[in-house]
């Protein structure tokens, strides 16, 4: 035993070979429990886009035209299941840091979410896809620094895609064929007859000239 | 009944004074401790981190503007006038 230990041994109350551990101790509380924080803000943003773009995948899947608006979703939502099925999103959804919807929210024009931004005829064309990302990472308790969340909307977002929607063709037929084609019939008796020539009932004939080309 | 005297050398021992300045030293650092943590949670140290900024921050995410969500939906992209329009030019 050499000298200094052997004065220390002798006069404990005068080591202080253990406050270099405390004040490591506490600095590294208070590190890690900051570098925890901002991990959890990090992540969220990161996480806040990445549900950003599966909100525009299913948007666009939505969007392109199909035979009627619930098989347009029905495809939205299949796109969306692949997505968060992948095994590196399954991997960051999985762990209970951030919580997605089971489906999409469709904006719709007579109800849903477009209501909340006040439509008028002019934009409540534009149909979206809403996505609810809750990031329950970000509530965080640590010692000596309390607690990060006091309010539950805290993390909380509506990650959402305005992007419009392609007329269907049933909304082809029915809304615009239909009545062009029962709106002509009317005009003259002689187009009646013209209609009756062709052997077709007129439901057949508005099928027949259907081409999504609304 | 014999009175016990100090003696001179006994009034001068010093032996005990270093432990009772560590003991007061300790109490005084967790009474540090303890206010900080106290004066941490009250103001909110961890709340002004994640939960101040939050909300300009879900304004951005919904509706592309740096404010408040509570207000940032009328600025939404959505409300733009453009030139698609049922009722036409004039509108």
């Amino acid at each position: 035993m050499n000298n200094v230990s052997l004065k220390l041994v002798k006069n404990p109350v005068r080591n202080e070979r253990g406050i270099l551990t405390l004040d490591f101790t506490f600095a590294l509380l208070l590190g890690m429990g900051f570098a925890m924080v901002f991990f959890a803000l990090t992540l969220t943003l990161s996480l806040v886009e990445v549900t950003q773009y599966i909100s525009f995948s299913v948007a666009r899947t939505v969007w392109a035209a199909h035979e009627s608006q619930s098989q347009q979703r029905a495809l939205g939502n299949a796109k969306y299941a692949e997505l968060v099925s992948r095994p590196v999103f399954r991997t960051i959804f999985g762990q209970g840091w951030f919580r997605l919807p089971a489906q999409p929210n469709y904006g719709d024009q007579n109800s849903g979410f477009n209501a909340e931004y006040n439509p008028t005829p002019d934009n409540e064309i534009f149909y979206g896809v809403r996505l609810r990302i809750e990031a329950l990472i970000l509530n965080i308790r640590l010692p000596m620094l309390g607690s990060s969340k006091t309010q539950p909307e805290t993390g909380v977002a509506n990650v959402q895609t305005f992007l419009g929607r392609e007329v269907t063709t049933t909304e082809c037929r029915e809304l615009f064929n239909r009545q062009r084609w029962t709106r002509i019939l009317q005009l003259d008796g002689i187009y009646q007859q013209v209609a009756s020539m062709m052997f077709l009932p007129g439901d057949q004939a508005v099928g027949l000239i259907t081409d999504n080309g609304c | 009944m014999k009175r016990h005297r100090l003696t001179p050398r006994q009034i001068g021992n010093e032996a005990g004074m270093a432990t009772m300045e560590a003991v007061l030293i300790m109490i005084l650092a967790v009474s540090l401790a303890t206010a900080f943590t106290r004066y941490a949670t009250n103001e909110g140290f961890l709340v002004n981190i994640v939960e101040g900024p939050w909300s300009p921050i879900r304004g951005m995410i919904e509706d592309g503007v740096w404010m408040k969500h509570t207000v940032s939906k009328a600025y939404n992209p959505n409300h733009f006038n453009r030139r698609q329009s049922r009722r036409g030019d004039g509108t």
